[in-house]
């Protein structure tokens, strides 16, 4: 809201970034693809809009995690210019320090016997 | 149902987003939109849209938000730096206002909502009225583009003419510069796929020439084709170009078939072309020369069933026209003397086809106007209590020394924020509306297919929304800034609830609030008093279990359909279930009329009667058991018999109007009568039976002269099968449509009806209006309820100091329930009695759809202000309870 966001953002992922970078982990995509590759994955759990999708995919921009890059599709006169997302170096390190700190986080509760009994 | 132009819908909403974001990611936007659209079209379902729709509008709120809010920091962030005083200022109290908005979410949100509501709706109203009643016609030039025919007797209302008096007007006139005649009809479309029936219209070549839209792909025909009998070509719509054939461009010059008939395809008309609606059924999708007509129809002056159009030549008025038509008329009436006078006139074809919709619409449009001003009201109510509540912070920094000016400026920029966001939410709301009216609107309306929103009226609803957001921020504002700080501070702080001028301010808006909803709640209580009647309206037949399917054996001789008929009725007889079987060429409530003229012994003719050929009567041709199948009571006689043919006697039955008029007090069974216009000369016609009178015409119309004639003695290619059934489920329905396939498959079913449903439809356009000013009403009545409530709240919360010093002086609770409570009634009481006023006034405008009350129904008035004012009392029940429950000591501590 204040634009800090765009330089810092706070120390952890939101659950829709995280899935995001993620999604573009794998492989480029195209807006569409992410959405949906993002709904299969959580089981419908995290579904993204285009106005979601799309904002933070700027943001994402804003922060240099994820670049834009154009891409053919389709053959002859289907062919199609369409727009592809991908992750960069700094993104992917992001991805890989919050995962770390994920997996540490299991780990700490899994030490506590957290999910037994459940 | 329309095709949902969802994509259009969803880039105009787009619109609500900023534009850098929009620019960079709209059209990706609209891309995952149409991804996900086609998605959800394979899975099917209402519910599946249902979710998709949510989805789509929650996310582009949310975005809304989201994305203003970043933009608008994102100003924030960098402007200052540049160093604009003014701008910064200007940011600041942007800045400011956001925060104070984001403080207050409850406020905001109820100010934005009501807001929305209001522009939203009434931009949807006002772009439907625009577009049906106000836009041109989507044609070349066209006000000079004119209906013209026969005037019956010189009023209004123009008619059908004969070929040959089409031929003359057409040499003779200077006043157009082209004047053109169609007919329309319907073919049966085969060959490709499944049989398709087709509404034509059959056109002399001027026709394009008239409207100023020639064939986008190939071309039209001259008018060499036109008369002289000469080649079989068809000019397509658009629609069914892609529907059929893809949009294949190779298919003008090949030929296809319609009924039975081999046409050459010439040209296609381009997308967007509309028929003109005031000739003949805007699904028209074919045209053809006029060749096709019957050679002999076109010998006689007396057969007039050609409907002309014509474009006036420039500078040439509509006096200057309508004076040579009559000359024209006159004197064609002199070479060619027949029966009745020929006065030819013309009307503009735009009000030809707007028609009376006007007196629908108009209404509307009025109670959708009364709906913005209530939520206007609304608005400013809750701006003025809230400026009143910031009336100590604002005093207090103004003595800190906060010019005035900004005090000011940033009332009116938290005004501008709720505006803007109202604006747009409700110009967004309206896109959704449009989409709504057109989808759900009865078909009779015009025009439907023409409404779009225009820049325009978005750009007018958002002005009105910013507009009331600042002028009623700016009151409390200007009061506060006049910087009265004594009062304010001294007093202020002791809470007697603002200034006395705003005090009356307040109370005069929520009368002004409850007497509109009084006006809104009127109307909308007797639009709904009228449905009830006519619901309750003696039909005359019985609808229940009735089902009715029709056809047409336009290419059979007369014994091929007469066996045709007998064949399906007997199949459809024995479908389990169905007790009565008849058919009729003429449904009730279908909106035909057919008319002959008769003459009998027992029946009196005027002189002019007399001219015409005899007394006018409707007419229709029965079948089998008929009556039976529409539970209709033949009170007097019997009914036709299957047996009396072609060779028998000929016979009739006749409704009771017309049996009273022949043989008043009398049985009319056995008198005779004959039509005017029989081709076997004045045989008699022996009235076997009376039959109760039935709404055949309309719903709302009481009967006229029928008369029930046999279809053995002169069948009709085109019939309406109706069949009662015992039990009431819509297999029977789809079983006699097999029935009528096992006979002949080739055959379009035309109508397929439940006729219960078909009667609810003959008043879908007074019940569609009627739901919608009923649901102004609503929300009228609503918002009512939210200001009044919010007001008295506020009231009471300013003024428990006083009512607290009262409570320690021994008051009790009771007595501050009524001192709260009188004042609420008084204001309610005026604001109702103002509305009931205006209501004798304003009801008026509904007077043409009222059926069975009038304008003034005093039973409707005194009803619409008792639950006005009902209504006005619960929500002030909140407020007063709170005047109970004050803690004196904690209401005179607190300041």
């Amino acid at each position: 809201m204040d634009g800090r966001e765009a330089t810092s953002g706070p120390d952890y992922l939101t659950p829709v970034i995280f899935h995001t970078l993620l999604s573009l982990f794998e492989a480029p995509r195209h807006g569409y693809a992410i959405s949906q590759e993002v709904a299969e994955r959580t089981d419908g759990r995290i579904t993204m809009g285009p106005g979601t999708l799309y904002g933070t995919l700027q943001r994402l921009s804003d922060r240099g995690w994820v670049e834009r890059t154009d891409a053919i599709e389709g053959e002859g006169a289907h062919a199609e210019r369409r727009r592809y997302y991908r992750i960069t170096p700094k993104g992917a390190a992001v991805l890989r320090a919050e995962t770390r700190r994920l997996q540490e986080a299991v780990h700490l509760a899994e030490k506590r016997a957290v999910l037994e009994g459940s | 149902m329309r095709r949902l132009p969802s994509e259009a819908v969803y880039a105009l909403l787009l619109r609500a987003l900023p534009g850098t974001f929009r620019r960079a990611y709209g059209a990706e936007m609209s891309t995952w939109f149409r991804e996900h659209r086609r998605r959800i079209a394979d899975e099917g379902g209402a519910l599946s849209w249902l979710r998709f729709w949510s989805v789509i509008l929650a996310d582009l709120v949310r975005t809304m938000f989201r994305e203003h809010a970043s933009a608008l920091a994102e100003r924030l962030h960098h402007l200052p730096r540049q160093g604009h005083a003014l701008m910064n200022g200007f940011l600041h109290d942007t800045r400011v206002a956001i925060r104070a908005v984001t403080r207050r979410p409850g406020f905001f949100s109820m100010a934005v909502i009501t807001l929305a509501l209001g522009v939203g709706f009434a931009t949807t109203v006002y772009t439907a009225v625009h577009s049906v009643l106000l836009a041109p016609l989507p044609y070349e030039n066209p006000g000079r583009i004119f209906r013209v025919g026969k005037l019956v007797d010189g009023r209004a209302g123009v008619l059908s003419v004969s070929a040959l008096d089409f031929q003359d007007l057409q040499e003779r006139n200077r006043s157009f510069e082209a004047l053109a005649a169609s007919r329309p009809g319907s073919m049966v479309l085969t060959g490709t796929g499944e049989a398709e029936l087709l509404h034509v219209a059959k056109v002399s070549a001027e026709f394009f020439d008239v409207l100023g839209r020639r064939p986008g792909v190939g071309r039209a025909w001259g008018p060499e084709d036109d008369l002289s009998g000469g080649s079989s070509v068809v000019v397509l719509g658009h629609s069914i170009w892609e529907r059929r054939w893809g949009g294949d461009p190779d298919l003008v010059g090949r030929t296809i078939t319609l009924s039975a008939e081999r046409f050459t395809v010439i040209g296609i008309m381009p997308e967007g072309f509309v028929p003109p609606e005031a000739l003949y059924q805007r699904s028209t999708e074919a045209w053809m020369p006029l060749a096709f007509l019957d050679e002999e129809a076109r010998r006689q002056r007396s057969n007039q069933f050609l409907q002309l159009i014509g474009r006036s030549r420039s500078g040439v008025s509509q006096e200057v026209a309508t004076e040579e038509l009559r000359r024209l008329g006159a004197q064609i009436s002199r070479e060619h003397p027949g029966p009745g006078d020929r006065v030819f006139g013309l009307s503009p074809l735009h009000d030809e086809t707007v028609g009376a919709i006007g007196d629908v619409m108009m209404p509307v449009l009025g109670g959708v106007l009364l709906l913005l001003i209530i939520a206007c009201v609304n608005v400013a109510n809750l701006l003025l209590i809230r400026g009143n509540e910031r009336r100590k912070e604002m005093s207090v920094r103004a003595a800190l020394g906060a010019g005035r000016w900004r005090l000011l400026r940033q009332l009116l920029t938290e005004g501008l924020v709720i505006g803007l966001l109202g604006g747009m939410l409700g110009a967004a709301l309206s896109a959704v509306g449009v989409w709504a009216f057109q989808t759900f609107a009865p078909p009779e309306i015009p025009r439907l297919a023409e409404i779009s929103t225009g820049a325009g009226v978005l750009l007018t609803s958002l002005s009105i929304a910013v507009g009331t957001s600042l002028v009623f921020g700016a009151i409390p504002a200007l009061a506060a800034a006049r910087g009265d700080l004594g009062t304010v501070l001294g007093h202020g702080s002791a809470g007697t609830g603002g200034s006395l001028s705003e005090g009356r301010l307040r109370d005069g808006l929520i009368g002004l609030e409850t007497a509109l909803a009084v006006v809104l709640v009127a109307g909308a209580g007797l639009l709904a008093n009228s449905l009830l009647r006519l619901n309750a309206v003696e039909l005359g037949f019985d609808p229940t279990g009735v089902k009715v399917v029709s056809v047409d054996h336009s290419d059979g001789s007369r014994d091929e359909i007469t066996a045709f008929y007998r064949t399906v009725l007997e199949r459809i007889a024995s479908i389990p279930s169905v007790q009565y079987v008849g058919a009729t060429d003429n449904l009730p409530l279908s909106g035909n009329r057919q008319m002959r003229r008769i003459r009998s012994p027992g029946l009196a003719l005027s002189s002019e009667e007399e001219d015409l050929g005899g007394y006018p009567v409707h007419y229709q041709h029965v079948k089998a058991r008929y009556f039976e199948a529409m539970g209709m009571r033949i009170s007097s006689g019997r009914a036709i018999r299957s047996t009396e043919g072609a060779g028998a006697p000929a016979v009739v039955v006749v409704n009771r109007i017309l049996a009273d008029q022949m043989s008043p007090g009398g049985d009319a069974v056995g008198m005779q009568l004959t039509f005017s216009d029989d081709p076997e000369g004045t045989r008699p016609h022996r009235i076997v039976g009376v039959v109760e009178n039935v709404r055949q015409q309309r719903l709302d119309a009481p009967g006229e002269p029928e008369i029930y004639l046999s279809f053995e003695q002169s069948p009709r290619s085109r019939m309406e099968i109706v069949a009662k059934a015992s039990t009431d489920h819509a297999g029977i329905l789809a079983a006699m449509r097999e029935q009528i396939r096992a006979v002949r498959p080739d055959l379009p079913v035309r109508r397929a009806v439940d006729m219960t449903d078909f009667t609810a439809q003959s008043v879908g356009d007074r019940r569609f209006f009627a739901l919608l000013l009923g649901s102004f009403a609503v929300l009228a009545l609503t918002l009512a309820v939210v200001g009044i409530y919010g007001t008295f709240t506020f009231a009471v919360v300013q003024r428990r100091r006083e009512l607290g010093v009262r409570l320690a002086l021994g008051a009790t609770g009771l007595s501050l329930v009524r001192t709260v409570f009188v004042r609420t009634m008084a204001i309610l009481s005026i604001g109702v009695g103002i509305g009931t006023a205006i209501s004798l006034f304003a009801t008026r405008i509904l007077e043409t759809l009222l059926y069975g009350v009038t304008a003034n129904d005093p039973l409707t008035l005194a009803l619409t202000g008792a639950t006005v004012l009902v209504v006005g009392v619960v929500a002030s029940l909140g407020p007063a309870k709170r005047a109970t429950e004050l803690d004196p000591i904690a209401s005179l501590g607190q300041s």
